[in-house]
């Protein structure tokens, strides 16, 4: 079987959940299945020149059906929820490397924001593999939390923070994590973690993780040319000095592996987007 | 002397084939430099026989780790990159890639560039009777390093210096690409002529930039990049056909093709194969598409081989593929 695919995937459903985001439903059986928890595909919006990576947010093989939940960022991802059930959408893929199996203990999932789009598919297959999975999920405020019901339905045990404490712990996840790391730790040592979101969360989490002992994933962002390793386009610093490449040897990285401060720096201003979806 | 003899696709069809400067292509679609890498990528996508050539990354004699991110911004017909050569260096380069790719048996064009004119010859002498390569193409116009690079392309005389020394340091054909930040590129084509170039490469990326208007500053990290894409098609056609109408040399057409349409355009002006860049990273079976829709529009329009076609454009008085000094066709 070829390992990536190109495919002209045809829109079951585009529905907004949040503000600003919408999840993007697509028959795509190429894709489905190929794709690996964590992995990426890049999809083409009609609109701009260069395709948008997005993570797996369902792998189902059986339906031939992935999907996508994405934030309003700018024009392009603008366009993606606008599309209508019928709409055609090109779509490559699966790129990257996904995140590690880990069976048996705990794995830890920590997300902001849209942040927790790989993160279904990561729980099932865990759950699957018989690991108990916690999440700790963060986000501006309650109406932000995305996908709680998807990670519970497919297994996970949930924890939310908001900022303004409109919804589950009020904070963000580096409020929440030490405690959540403390039981997890008395509970069964050897656990693991994830983590996914905007990159200042990223040193965050990883500060705590090292502190805790915990090992942890990172899945990191760059603005990408091709996806699949030719143009040399989605470098970002790595922490012995010289690049990583998010689309080749990431985007999940060892978070020791990557200059984590280096990536934070280079997403600064990223805020939440521009809202406005259109789903 | 007409050169374009060979086989097409398929009995029947027209006659893709064509000769750039000895090395034989089975059709005149190459993918351009830093848009394909050493291939390996590519090879999952399609089979790699379908192209007229590769030009591999731009290689340097050392290891460089690229310029600092961002790379990559999007324009609204294109894209800026600061990539910097990031590439591992020629000798891995010998020892790892080219053995790789000479199993396809397409012709392999390994695009170098140095910071001093010593080094892209030693950079061409290495690379002389390893076996898989079939040319080099001397990148003296790449915007996106310190030293070297543009530095050269941008002034006739250093041109002529390092295609000097290049030739100097190997037998294999010369492809010399040029880049279109001058203003006169004729002047800088007819250097590279003079110093023993077989081939000339139009054109590079343009320098440009983008601004992040949340952080204030330059978006990309190196602060400017290339612009390539549909956004400098009109530019890079220009330069062809103008240089196409000076210089006795084969040109490559390169520069925002993304259709076999685009490829014909290039053909008409005056160049004798294309390469596809940017096309790759927006799909990546764009180049083996190109090939497939320029045979069909040569079909269509009952032409027997490329060959026929090249300079076309240049209309009647003008000078005619074949006629020389000065032809827009093949030496
Ligand atoms: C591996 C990976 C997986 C991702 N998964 C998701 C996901 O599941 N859901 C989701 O909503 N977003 C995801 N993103 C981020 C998403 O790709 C960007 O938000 C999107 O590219 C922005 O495009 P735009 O046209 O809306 O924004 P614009 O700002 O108009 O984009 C301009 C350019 O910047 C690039 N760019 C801007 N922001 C980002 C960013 N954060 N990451 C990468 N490139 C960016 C764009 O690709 C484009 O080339 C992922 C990013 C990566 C690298
Ligand atoms: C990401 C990227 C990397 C490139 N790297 C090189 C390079 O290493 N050497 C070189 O001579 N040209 C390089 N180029 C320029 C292309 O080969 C080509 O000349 C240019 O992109 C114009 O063609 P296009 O519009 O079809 O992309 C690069 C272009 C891009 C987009
Ligand atoms: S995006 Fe092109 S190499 Fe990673």
């Amino acid at each position: 079987m070829k390992e990536w695919v190109e495919e002209d995937g045809r829109v079951l459903t585009c529905a907004e959940v949040a503000p600003g985001h919408g999840c993007i439903e697509v028959l795509a059986p190429g894709l489905a299945a190929r794709a690996l928890p964590g992995q990426f595909a890049m999809a083409r919006s009609g609109t701009r020149f260069l395709a948008r990576p997005l993570s797996f947010f369902d792998i189902d093989p059986g339906r031939g059906v992935v999907a996508f939940l994405v934030r309003a960022a700018g024009e392009g991802t603008r366009a993606l929820l606008c599309l209508r059930p019928g709409d055609g959408l090109g779509l490559a893929g699966p790129f990257g490397n996904g995140f590690p199996l880990v069976s048996g203990g705990t794995l830890l999932l920590v997300a902001g924001g849209v942040g927790v789009a790989p993160f279904p598919p990561v729980v099932r297959r865990a759950t699957a593999a018989g690991t108990g999975v916690r999440v700790v999920l963060g986000a501006r405020t309650a109406a932000l939390l995305l996908a709680t019901a998807q990670l519970r339905d497919a297994g996970a045990e949930v924890v939310t923070c908001t900022e303004d404490g409109s919804g589950g712990v009020r904070g963000t996840v580096s409020d929440a994590l030490p405690g959540v790391l403390r039981d997890l730790l008395a509970g069964a040592p050897g656990g693991c973690a994830f983590a996914c979101g905007p990159p200042a969360m990223l040193v965050a989490v990883a500060r705590l993780c090292e502190e805790a002992g915990v090992p942890l994933y990172v899945s990191l962002e760059a603005r990408m040319g091709c996806g699949f390793g030719v143009c040399r386009g989605c470098a970002v610093p790595a922490a012995a000095g010289g690049y990583l490449h998010v689309c080749q040897d990431g985007p999940v990285f060892p978070a020791r592996a990557a200059d984590l401060g280096g990536v934070a720096r280079l997403w600064e201003h990223a805020g939440d987007g521009d809202g406005g979806g259109c789903a | 002397m007409h050169e374009g003899q060979g086989t097409g696709v398929g009995g029947g069809g027209p006659d893709l084939s064509v000769n750039l400067a000895g090395i034989r292509l089975a059709n005149p679609v190459l993918v351009a430099s830093g848009t394909f890498g050493y291939g390996r990528e590519m090879a999952r996508w399609f089979d790699l026989r379908l192209l007229g050539g590769i030009i591999t990354k731009g290689t340097t004699l050392a290891a460089r780790p690229g310029n600092p991110p961002p790379r990559i911004a999007e324009t609204p017909a294109g894209l800026l990159n600061s990539i910097g050569l990031e590439n591992p260096g020629v000798d891995a380069v010998i020892g790892e890639e080219i053995p790789f790719l000479r199993q396809f048996g397409v012709p392999v064009i390994v695009n170098i560039a140095g910071e001093t004119v010593e080094e892209y010859a030693t950079v061409a002498a290495k690379l002389e009777g390893v076996e898989g390569v079939s040319g080099l193409e001397v990148n003296v116009s790449c915007p996106n390093v310190r030293a070297g690079g543009m530095v050269f392309g941008t002034d006739p005389a250093a041109t002529a210096a390092v295609v000097k020394a290049v030739r100097a340091a190997t037998s294999l054909p010369l492809l010399v690409k040029l880049t279109p930040n001058v203003t006169d590129i004729v002047e800088v084509a007819r250097a590279a002529q003079e110093a023993g170039a077989d081939a000339l490469t139009l054109v590079n990326t343009l320098k440009g930039m983008a601004i992040d208007v949340q952080l204030r500053r330059p978006l990309l990290g190196a602060v400017t990049g290339g612009l390539s894409g549909p956004a400098i098609k009109p530019v890079a056609l220009r330069m062809v056909w103008e240089v196409a109408g000076a210089v006795n040399l084969p040109i490559v057409g390169c520069g925002g093709i993304m259709s076999g349409r685009d490829a014909v355009e290039f053909l008409l002006a005056g160049a004798s194969a294309v390469a596809v860049g940017s096309a790759t990273l927006v799909n990546p079976l764009a180049a083996p598409r190109v090939v497939r829709e320029m045979a069909a529009w040569l079909a269509e329009e009952g032409f027997a081989g490329v060959s026929e076609v090249v300079g076309m454009a240049r209309g009647p008085g003008a000078l005619r593929p074949g006629d020389a000094p000065g032809g827009g066709g093949p030496a």
